[in-house]
């Protein structure tokens, strides 16, 4: 038995090694996807006063510390026993949506973009954002003000772009003033013509990714996330829906908070990434996706004109359930001119300045869970306190764990197609690191190492010799 | 004195993570002196590539931050910054001083004229206080880079 070691994968938020076994024919057996850094935040929270959880949960991750703090809040207000002011729950949603955005368009631009615009089989040591920034400006523009635009919503709504302490249980600490909804709304038409541009420029491409669409993570799975009553797709509320690759919904708007009746939780010896599968079909077989594919495969619709022509192109071209990984691009890019649209929705509304943003109360329950959808997939938080509201236990799905499964499936599918023999082609390296790349996962949500290191890949033989090696 | 005729000190660092935190101590002293009234002062934890358009903008960038390097604790060090090319790094969250110049210079047509000040940090283990050292050498580190403002000012009357 052989193995290749791609020590660590990057451009994807933390750090991760693969492993790809061979047989004595030099013929793919196996693949993982090792998350090798632990973090621990269940047993940190131990001890801690209920209410300092979401700011405690928020330093999960610099990237989407929103969706912690929404999830988290959400768990304290069951505990609580409260229904917040609707227009709090208006705020929390624009400041979700604009993390989206800045999210998904960190990933499409800055980690993703690269690979599309230069080649999977550029000089690696210029495919990157700022080879972007060289070959296509405009693209590299679009993406730096995309995400600022989502940041600086975050900043004028919560004080700062990294971390806000805004979002509280009960509601928000501070009502919107007419200044800042009047910036945020200024901005709007320029994100938009950015994110026309963008998608424009995919769709006028998306021709020339055809072989890698066709086994990046290319097999039907189910397929989960929060939808509303009427179908539109739900970031920070609604029920869970959860549909196979033929369409067939297996839960339709499902309470999400008993998620231990339907998911379970399985751990490996060689990740810290625990998996979670969808139970009625089993470990390993109830492997299921969510985040932007996922999303756009569950909702009926997203709400917004624009956005749902755009979905509608979409199904036209790939089918109503695509199932390849590589069309989260597609995916995210929609997603970002759905929430542009519901932003500029929400803030519209003159009610989105009433001043009364907060409940008050005491634990009043003994147990919480909170879910939301994360830009990676649907986030949940479970808390348990005991009379003083005090944490004695936490659990916590995030999307990258939901994701998992399918991740290490489609680097085995990856390494199928292009490792044959003791060699490694540069090209392998550089789709399996993409393949994964598509799910944008998060490891800092899901446990974030501090560094960064060469990309180190060793074809090793079965008595352990070294017949090839590769180094970035 | 519009921003693209100003000065703009970007302090970075983990203010978490002890001595990291000098760049966002010496913000808060910044903003209070009345030496760098006109400048336009930010703390952020790291620099991003969403910092390049406010580069550009400016005529003098200093960069606050810092520094693992040998040398005595608390010691104070300036050197100019040259934009420089964009390959060698995979990395996309965050920029290099160096590199944030170039990406500016490469989006936005151009960049300022650059200067990086670093203080020698003694502990970065996790906590929010500085180091005797370089607590005791915040003074130096603004005077530092009001010294940089000036110099520009200078080269610039």
């Amino acid at each position: 038995m052989s193995e290749i070691i791609i020590d660590p994968v990057t451009r994807i938020e933390g750090h991760s090694r693969i492993s790809i076994q061979l047989d004595e024919q030099g013929q793919v057996v196996d693949a993982h996807f090792h998350v090798t850094q632990f973090r621990g935040f269940e047993r940190i929270s131990q001890g801690r006063p209920f209410h300092e959880m979401p700011s405690l949960m928020a330093r999960i991750c610099g990237i989407c510390p929103v969706s912690h703090l929404i999830a988290s809040a959400k768990a304290c207000e069951e505990v609580m026993a409260v229904s917040i002011p609707p227009v709090a729950m208006n705020l929390r949603r624009v400041m979700n949506l604009a993390q989206i955005v800045q999210s998904h368009a960190l990933s499409f631009f800055h980690l993703s973009s690269p690979d599309l615009l230069l080649g999977f089989d550029a000089d690696a040591a210029g495919r990157n954002f700022f080879g972007v920034a060289e070959a296509a400006p405009q693209l590299a523009l679009d993406g730096v003000a995309m995400r600022k635009f989502g940041q600086q919503i975050i900043e004028r709504l919560g004080g700062k772009r990294i971390h806000p302490g805004w979002i509280v249980p009960g509601g928000v600490s501070h009502p919107l003033q007419p200044e800042q909804r009047d910036e945020i709304l200024a901005g709007v038409p320029d994100a938009l013509e950015r994110i026309r541009r963008t998608l424009s420029w995919y769709k006028a491409n998306v021709a020339r990714w055809a072989d890698e669409a066709s086994v990046f993570a290319n097999f039907p799975t189910l397929y989960m996330g929060l939808v509303h009553d009427n179908g539109d797709v739900a970031y920070s509320d609604g029920d869970l829906r959860v549909v196979d690759g033929t369409g067939k919904i297996l839960a339709d708007r499902i309470d999400p908070r008993p998620y231990w009746d339907y998911l379970g939780e399985s751990v490996e010896p060689w990740s810290y990434l625990k998996s979670t599968y969808w139970k009625d079909l089993g470990y390993p077989n109830g492997l299921y996706r969510v985040g932007p594919l996922a999303r756009l495969n569950v909702i009926d619709q997203f709400g917004t004109p624009e956005a749902d022509d755009e979905l509608h192109q979409y199904r036209d071209r790939l089918g109503r359930y695509p199932a390849s990984s590589f069309y989260f691009h597609h995916a995210r890019l929609i997603e970002i001119l759905h929430c542009i649209h519901s932003i500029q929705q929400l803030l519209s509304d003159p009610g989105i300045l009433d001043d009364r943003v907060r409940s008050v109360a005491e634990p009043n329950r003994s147990e919480g869970v909170g879910v939301s959808e994360a830009p990676r997939g649907t986030l949940l938080h479970h808390y348990r306190v005991d009379e003083n509201g005090s944490v004695q236990w936490a659990n916590l799905i995030i999307a990258t764990g939901h994701n998992n499964l399918a991740m290490n499936r489609g680097v085995l599918e990856v390494a199928r197609k292009y490792v044959h023999g003791t060699k490694i082609p540069e090209g392998m390296l550089n789709r399996v690191e993409a393949v994964i790349r598509c799910f944008d996962p998060c490891l800092s949500c899901s446990t974030h190492a501090i560094g960064e290191m060469p990309l180190k890949v060793q074809l090793l033989s079965a008595d352990g010799l070294i017949l090839d090696e590769l180094a970035r | 004195m519009s921003l693209a005729e100003g000065v703009l000190v970007i302090c970075y660092g983990n203010p978490l993570r002890g001595d990291d935190g000098a760049g966002w101590r010496a913000a808060e002293l910044l903003v209070e002196d009345p030496r760098a009234l006109r400048a336009r002062v930010i703390a952020v934890h790291q620099l991003t590539p969403e910092l390049a358009e406010d580069v550009s903008r400016a005529s003098l960038l200093v960069l606050v931050d810092a520094s693992e390097e040998p040398g005595i604790p608390g010691s104070v060090s300036t050197r100019p910054l040259k934009a420089e090319p964009v390959s060698g790094s995979a990395f996309s969250h965050h920029v290099d001083p160096a590199r944030l110049l170039k990406l500016s210079e490469t989006l936005f047509g151009q960049s300022p004229r650059g200067v990086q000040v670093t203080i020698r940090a003694l502990d970065l283990e996790p906590g929010t206080a500085l180091s005797s050292p370089v607590g005791d050498a915040m003074a130096t580190l603004v005077d530092a880079v009001i010294d940089a403002m000036d110099e520009h000012r200078l080269l610039h009357a």
